[in-house]
Parts: C-alpha cells; sequence; structure tokens
C-alpha cells in the first residue's frame, strides 16, 4: 500500500502553520500592550494593543473550536476477501461484508474456474478509506 | 501606599484613565475570587467534563440497548415489548467475584461461578431467542455482554457524578475526572464492540483463532472441550495438533481445557505447546506487529491460563507464545487489515518453531486464544 501523504495532513500542517503566527502576533501585542501600561498607563495606545491581542486570541479559540467540530472521525469499512481453493486458481474479490458473512464459509462455484463449491471467504478485515481501497484480482489460471 | 493606590486607579489627578480603573479593580477581584473560590471553580470545570461525557456515554448504552434489543427480536416470536422488557431486566446481571482471603482453590471456585455465569447467559439466550441457531446463540451472548459493559460504565460515571455533587468532594470528583480519558476509551471500544459482535464481524482478538483456522484447513474437527475443537495435521513429518475456540458464533471457549484434554490423551508426550494471541500493545507501537515470547499467552481470568500452565509442569512441556499487538480498540473492533495480514507472519514464525525446536516425530499443539466470532474452521 503506497504511503502517500493524504491532503488531510497537508491542511492540517497549514492550520498549524497559521495558528502559529496567530499566537506570534497576539503575543506581540500582548507584550506591547503590557509594556505600553507600565510607561504610560494614562495612554489609551496600549488598550488599543491589548484588544487586539485578546482579539486575535479569540478568534484562534473560535477557529480551533471550528476544525473540531468539522474533523471527521474514521469510518473503518470492512469487506471480504473470496478466494477459490482450486489448485491453480487465483481467483481473488474483494467485496463489501454481508451478514451472515465469517471466514472459511463456502460461497458456491468459483466464477473463474467453474470449481464447484470451490469459493470461499478467505478473511475479513477492517480497511481505512482514505488509505488505498483493496483491489479484486482475477489473475489468468487454468483449472 | 500613593503608589498602589495609583496602580489601583490608574494614577490621581484628573488625567486618571477609567478604563485602566475597571481593568486593574477586575484584576484583583479575579485573584481574591481565585484565591478563595479556585477550587470551587476547577470543580466546576471537571463536573462539567464529567456531565459530558456522561451525555456521551448515555447517548452510547441507549443506543447500544437498542441494537441489543433489535437483534434479540430477530430470533423472537415474542412481541418487540415483551423482549425489550426481558432484556432490560438482564443488563444488570452480576457475578459476585470469590473470596480470596483464603486463596487455596480459589480459581476452582472462580471457574465455577464463571461456568454458573455461562450457563445463566445461554439459558437467558434461549429463552429470549428460542429461534436463534448455536452460532447465532454465541453471538447474541457476546452483543448482551458488551451491551452489559457499556451500561455498567454508564452507571458507575453517574454514581461518582452524583455522589460528587451530593458531598462536594473534590476528591471523589478529581478520581473520576483524572480517569475519564482511559474510561471513555474503553467504553467507546465496548460500544464499538456491540455493534461488530451484532453484525458478526471478526474482531481484533480473533486473530489466534483465525491462524489456527487457516493451519486446521482440510482437517476434520473435534470437539475437545466446551466449545474447542481441535484438528490433527502432519506439518513436515510432526503430529501437530491445532486447538481453537468453536466458530463461527462469538465464543472463545475453554482453550485451556481443551490444551489440558488433549495434551492428557496424548499423556504428556507433547513436546511443544505454541499459543497464538491478541495482546495489547503500548502506545507508539504498531497494530499488527508480531512478537514472540514463552508463557501461556491467554487474557482471561486465571482457571483456563493455570490449566495450561499445570500441564506444561506436569509434564515438563515448554511453552511457547506468539501474539498480535493491538489496542483495545482493535482488539474489540472489526479486524483490521494490518492485523488480518499478520496472519502470514504468525504461520511462519509457527512454522520456524515446529523445524527448529522440535524433531520428526513430536507431537505439537498450536492453541490460537481468542474470540472466533465470525471466523469457522
Amino acid at each position: 500500500m503506497s504511503e502517500e501523504k493524504r491532503p488531510q495532513a497537508r491542511v492540517s500542517r497549514v492550520i498549524l502553520i497559521l495558528i502559529g503566527i496567530g499566537m506570534v502576533v497576539s503575543l506581540y501585542f500582548i507584550v506591547s500592550a503590557t509594556a505600553g501600561y507600565f510607561q504610560n498607563p494614562q495612554g489609551s495606545q496600549w488598550q488599543t494593543q491589548l484588544l487586539y491581542g485578546l482579539l486575535i486570541l479569540g478568534a484562534i479559540w473560535l477557529f480551533n473550536f471550528w476544525i473540531k467540530g468539522r474533523s471527521k472521525k474514521i469510518e473503518w469499512h470492512t469487506v471480504s476477501q473470496l478466494k477459490c481453493e482450486q489448485e491453480g486458481c487465483e481467483y481473488s474479490e474483494i467485496r463489501d461484508f454481508k451478514e451472515g458473512d465469517y471466514v472459511y464459509k463456502k460461497l458456491g462455484n468459483c466464477p473463474l474456474c467453474g470449481g464447484q463449491d470451490t469459493l470461499y471467504i478467505d478473511l475479513i478485515y477492517a480497511y481505512n478509506p482514505l488509505e488505498v481501497k483493496p483491489q479484486s484480482t482475477e489473475t489468468a489460471q487454468s483449472a | 501606599m500613593q503608589g498602589l493606590l495609583d496602580l489601583l486607579t490608574g494614577g490621581s489627578g484628573e488625567g486618571s484613565n477609567p478604563y485602566a480603573v475597571i481593568f486593574n479593580l477586575l484584576f484583583f477581584v479575579f485573584i481574591i475570587f481565585s484565591i478563595f473560590y479556585g477550587q470551587r471553580i476547577q470543580q466546576f470545570m471537571w463536573l462539567k467534563q464529567i456531565e459530558r461525557a456522561l451525555m456521551k456515554l448515555d447517548v452510547w448504552q441507549r443506543e447500544g440497548k437498542v441494537i441489543c434489543k433489535l437483534r434479540v427480536s430477530n430470533f423472537s416470536d415474542a412481541s418487540d415489548e415483551e423482549v425489550f422488557d426481558t432484556i432490560e431486566g438482564f443488563l444488570e446481571f452480576f457475578m459476585i467475584m470469590p473470596v480470596d482471603k483464603d486463596p487455596a482453590g480459589v480459581l476452582n471456585r472462580l471457574e465455577h461461578l464463571m461456568d454458573v455465569r455461562k450457563s445463566r447467559f445461554e439459558d437467558f439466550v434461549s429463552r429470549v431467542a428460542p429461534k436463534a441457531n448455536e452460532a447465532d446463540s454465541k453471538t447474541l451472548e457476546n452483543v448482551i455482554e458488551a451491551t452489559i459493559a457499556v451500561f455498567t460504565i454508564f452507571r458507575i460515571i453517574r454514581h461518582f457524578l452524583l455522589l460528587g455533587k451530593k458531598t462536594k468532594s473534590t476528591f471523589l470528583i478529581m478520581q473520576i475526572y483524572m480517569q475519564l480519558p482511559l474510561i471513555m476509551i474503553f467504553a467507546k471500544a465496548y460500544f464499538e464492540a456491540l455493534k461488530c459482535f451484532a453484525e458478526g464481524k471478526p474482531i481484533g482478538d480473533g486473530v489466534g483463532p483465525l491462524v489456527a483456522a487457516r493451519l486446521m484447513r482440510g482437517g476434520e474437527p473435534k470437539e475437545v472441550a466446551k466449545e474447542v475443537v481441535a484438528v490433527e495435521k502432519n506439518i513436515n513429518n510432526r503430529n501437530v495438533i491445532i486447538v481453537k475456540a468453536k466458530g463461527p458464533g462469538g465464543t472463545v471457549g475453554k482453550p485451556g481445557l481443551g490444551v489440558k484434554n488433549v495434551i492428557e490423551e496424548k499423556e504428556g508426550k507433547v513436546a511443544r505447546v505454541i499459543m497464538i494471541d491478541a495482546a495489547l500493545k503500548l502506545e507508539g507501537e504498531v497494530t499488527g506487529d508480531v512478537i514472540e515470547g514463552v508463557g501461556a499467552a491467554i487474557g482471561d481470568p486465571g482457571p483456563e491460563k493455570h490449566k495450561i500452565e499445570e500441564s506444561g509442569v506436569k509434564y515438563n512441556i515448554p511453552i511457547d507464545a506468539i501474539i498480535v499487538k493491538q489496542s483495545i480498540e482493535d482488539a474489540l473492533t472489526s479486524m483490521k487489515k494490518s492485523i488480518a495480514m499478520s496472519v502470514d507472519d504468525v504461520i511462519k514464525r509457527i512454522h520456524w518453531i515446529i523445524n527448529n525446536q522440535t524433531n520428526e516425530g513430536d507431537t505439537i499443539v498450536v492453541a490460537g486464544i481468542g474470540n472466533t466470532l465470525g471466523v469457522g474452521q
């Protein structure tokens, strides 16, 4: 399975950078406001700076909530992997799990080699749909 | 003094800033409030977090009950209301652990209690779901067990929340708050497990039976203990007896008794016991990693493990353990691809042990331990 970086990972990195920049800017305003207050408590510049700093912090906080709210949880998808037990037949099919499926359940005749009652469920597993979807293979054979 | 007043009021005289006065006053009020009511504020925040978690648990336990009831009513002729009432009455079923102040024979007593509990579950399922076949009955038992687990967690958290509110005890509230993340992981795992059980999907814990089932292919299974089957096969001129719980219904069976019976049947002439099981990984480790060790790889409360260890000591049989790493969520939910794909690696290791640590003509027992839900043989 290819380990290509998912777009979600890139988006979250950009978001992290934006949040980092916002934090630095708000920190700058708050520090400036504190310094301004001690230099001249009667002045109005430190209040404006404090307001900007707090506004940016608030925006980051809200943004964080928004991001958390829209982050989706992984919905695992369960599939059944079918195989043919006929020697030489390499039939393999991956289909959605159906209720009543179980590993080594017989499913009838093989659609590739025509073997009588040779088709069975070899594996049942869950995969993450954000990763690469498992592929069925119907490679050539001769029964 | 004047300096302090200036700091508080933002300077004296006509040029004093009213905003600075308000800001400073608020700041001092906040400090004083924090000194006297800091712990109360923290308690309030902890209680809010616990309440939020409890709301989530409430949703899970309600949803779990609905899944359980609908699943059971599929196998019953009785009305839905009747089935629902019967199940509701069973969800607080409990087992009192045996007294361990006198440890002599505690495992026998525990096993007896577990057998009685199991038979009560079987009776209950046969009563509420008379149309269910053997495999479905086992799976329904699992569904009810998982529903009970989620419901019990909900009740315990609710108890501590209400007790904490009633007594205003920081200790009570804090201890539940501190453990909340782990409790929620367990509760979620059981809730997801419940859905898997209801659909009959193999779970991560079933990797042991899955390996055993693959090794068993082509053999004729015979029952060696309650809900445990075994197949004898010739692998590289060794007589290998493969043991697993009887699938595809959801059960772990009594694999300890199964292995013990097989060893006794062979009069102790067994060269090795190889056990395969799922084991909890540590954070940072990869799900599906396979590792080896020695000892009885079985996560039961004691009786089954004891039987295997006892047989090993009695006949001087080495016990090998091969485990597949996974988290609690992985173990209780639909088997992940990485776990399913580890089966080949486990089989390779079993073959290595058979070829390198036993001789031709030896008898070896391979036991796949775990819940065999969705895994036949």
